[in-house]
């Protein structure tokens, strides 16, 4: 499998070349074009029950699409739905944790898993529903607006909204920025407090952020 | 202090390392993630009248928050909300005008003025309210789109809707473009006419067409 | 005349230095600048009558008018930019035609004759206004894409998401069609594809322009009417 990322880092297309026999799994609605003789299958996302909690929870898809070269090479062109990057990672031991959403394709021997992110992080507006890759191979993520890694050893903070992934060696937990004023006032909202030693990959901008810009201009 | 800019054009961030002791002010939700010894302080800077002049006419947050350093130094990443570029300037004693929304962060030694743009600015629709950013200090703000730096000399045209920033040495009128005919259906409104010597910043976007754009597709709900 | 596209991809901007005797014309609304010796005169959209243009602004979603950038002599700029985000590239037409999806038309030198080409019945069933502006002569035009833009070059059969078409050359055949098996249609969330055959280019945008309104239209309050 062969793969070429253009048009980064705002709106970035990621190109798949399928030998003969080799798939790979999307998200549904990613597809941007193919090649005529591609095989498409459209499967349940994680089993049943996590595809549908992975809908009630994520509002993502319950499906994913699964592309297959039969006799020939064939190419097929990935985009997420919004504006940013795609960047891809190897899974091999350390299994990656995903926020929803940033989840664009993988190859068929990555395993994915509905990670309930637990009480704590109900309280934040993302978060709540988060993948786990495991299993071995090539998975490609999508940041809304650029991405930036993080090395973290030792205590780090993150405003919930610019998760994208991280390493599982890493453990987090939900907290108020600051004082209770800061929390009320200060237009952070929640952060995540990581800890551990492992990569964190952040995106440089939230949508909710562009759609609050975005009202103060609209026409009234 | 010193600062990174990472990822422009497009999607810019900006890294801040600062040493003990040492604070910036940011817009309130523009703070992206920091090491764990930054403390955040919230406040209405320039008093409530201030504060609320800010908000209702330029776009900003009521509240602004400042980070500082304890024990030892700290690093802290902020963004724009807005797609776009992120903008660098040092200001040495001296003023810049922005438009509404465009001011990210900046030293604590800044001044941030709301400026009532006059009459004139009140046909033009958009930035009735400009922001008077003025004193000594790293100032970081924003545009929709790329930012260009234009050096004005003589006389200079820019639609309203794509001006983020000017020197205050830039006198400017507020104007139709074209004909009667094309104030009405030339999709352009008016436009600034910049006249003297200066810089203006122009950002590669309308962030005014963007929202009639976006407001096309929004939910119509009919009143009870 | 000259053109320089800056600041691709992401947020592109189409410089153009006007001699004495250019003319372009540009989407309305498109203008972020321009040196104090342009002018800017409003026009309909299409040649040849009142009602080539109300075809053009109905069927085509365009504005019904078209605003013309010309210099009184002297070499003068006009700085251009869509609407939305994303990158502008520049075509020379030979005495050829090209079908431009209505988002996707940014300018074109006043030399090339612009129409509507009503794309029909099929198109109505994505949902999506799949309406192509049809451009030809001989001259430059400029493109713009929401996201990036590939020019890809279709010798047999290929096959591009609607969303994702900004134009296409008019020796390509194209069909709407489901994408995949019935249950992949159904459920695999891709609705219609185009399928393009025959030999000529087609170029792509990187971003989806309906997915963007859908996810405005879910996002944003309602309107109160």
């Amino acid at each position: 499998m062969k793969h070429t990322i253009k048009h980064n880092p705002s709106y970035a297309l990621l190109d798949v070349e399928l030998s003969p026999g080799e798939s790979i799994q999307a998200e549904a609605g990613v597809m941007v074009y193919m090649s005529d003789d591609i095989h498409i299958n459209s499967i349940l996302g994680g089993g049943f029950l996590a595809a549908v909690l992975r809908k009630i929870l994520g509002g993502e898809s319950m499906f994913f699409n699964v592309f297959t070269a039969k006799e020939k090479p064939v190419n097929v062109g990935f985009a997420p739905d919004l504006a940013g990057d795609i960047f891809k990672l190897n899974v091999s031991d350390t299994p990656v944790v995903i926020q929803k959403g940033s989840y664009l394709c993988s190859e068929t021997a990555v395993s994915l898993k509905t990670r309930f992110g637990g009480l704590k992080s109900f309280f934040s507006s993302e978060g709540v529903f988060l993948l786990e890759a495991g299993g071995s191979g090539s998975l490609y993520l999508s940041s809304y607006g650029g991405i930036v890694e993080v090395n973290v050893d030792g205590e780090y903070i993150l405003d919930t909204g610019h998760m994208v992934a991280f390493e599982k060696t890493l453990d987090f937990t939900v907290s108020k920025t600051g004082g209770w004023k800061s929390t009320i006032f200060s237009g952070e909202g929640l952060t995540m407090r990581f800890k551990g030693h492992g990569k964190l990959w952040i995106q440089t901008r939230v949508p909710r952020g562009f759609i609050s810009w975005l009202m103060r201009f609209l026409p009234s | 202090m010193k600062h990174e800019l990472i990822g422009k054009p497009d999607f810019p961030v900006v890294k801040i390392t600062l040493n003990d002791g040492e604070c910036i002010v940011a817009e309130a939700g523009a703070m992206v993630s920091m090491t764990s010894n930054i403390a955040i302080e919230t406040s209405a800077r320039g008093g409530v009248m201030g504060s609320l002049k800010r908000m209702v006419f330029s776009g900003e947050s009521f509240f602004q928050n400042k980070f500082t350093a304890n024990g030892g130094s700290g690093e802290i990443i902020f963004a724009p909300e807005t797609m776009g570029d992120l903008h660098f300037r040092e200001l040495k004693n001296e003023a810049l005008i922005l438009s509404r929304g465009a001011y990210v962060c900046g030293s604590p030694d800044l001044k941030i003025e709301s400026k009532w743009g006059g009459f004139k600015s009140l046909f033009g629709g958009e930035g009735l309210m400009f922001q008077k950013i003025e004193g000594t200090g790293s100032l970081f703000f924003s545009s929709f789109g790329a930012i260009e730096e234009i050096v004005i000399n003589g006389e200079y045209v820019i639609d309203n809707g794509h001006i983020v920033g000017f020197e205050p040495s830039l006198d400017f009128s507020i104007e139709k473009v074209g004909g009667l005919k094309s104030l009405f259906l030339s999709g352009e409104g008016f436009v600034c006419r910049f006249k003297g010597h200066g810089k203006a910043y122009i950002q590669t976007r309308n962030h005014s067409s963007f929202a009639v754009w976006a407001d096309g597709w929004r939910k119509v709900e009919s009143r009870q | 005349m000259k053109i320089d596209i800056k600041y691709k991809p992401g947020f592109a901007m189409a410089c153009v230095t006007l001699d004495a005797d250019d003319k372009i014309r540009a989407e309305a609304g498109t203008m972020v600048a321009k040196s104090a010796n342009v002018n800017m005169k409003t026009e309909k959209a299409s040649r040849g009558g009142v009602l080539k243009s109300l075809k053009a602004a109905f069927f085509g979603g365009e504005s019904f008018w078209m605003n013309i950038f010309s210099t009184n002599g002297t070499k003068g700029e006009v700085k251009l930019a869509p609407t939305l985000p994303g990158d502008i590239i520049l075509e020379e037409l030979d005495n050829s035609t090209i079908f431009v999806q209505s988002t996707g038309f940014l300018g074109a030198e006043d030399s090339i004759d612009i129409d509507t080409k009503f794309q029909g019945l099929k198109g109505f069933f994505s949902g999506e206004s799949l309406f192509f502006l049809k451009l030809s002569g001989k001259g430059k035009v400029l493109l713009s894409s929401y996201g990036g833009i590939e020019k890809r070059n279709v010798s047999g059969s290929f096959i591009v998401d609607t969303g994702h078409i900004v134009a296409f050359d008019e020796s390509l055949n194209y069909k709407i069609e489901k994408f995949g098996s019935w249950k992949s249609f159904l459920i695999g969330g891709e609705g219609l594809v185009a399928r393009f055959s025959g030999h000529g280019n087609v170029w792509i945008q990187s971003r989806n322009v309906p997915q963007l309104g859908q996810w405005l239209r879910a996002t944003l309050p309602p309107k109160k009417k």
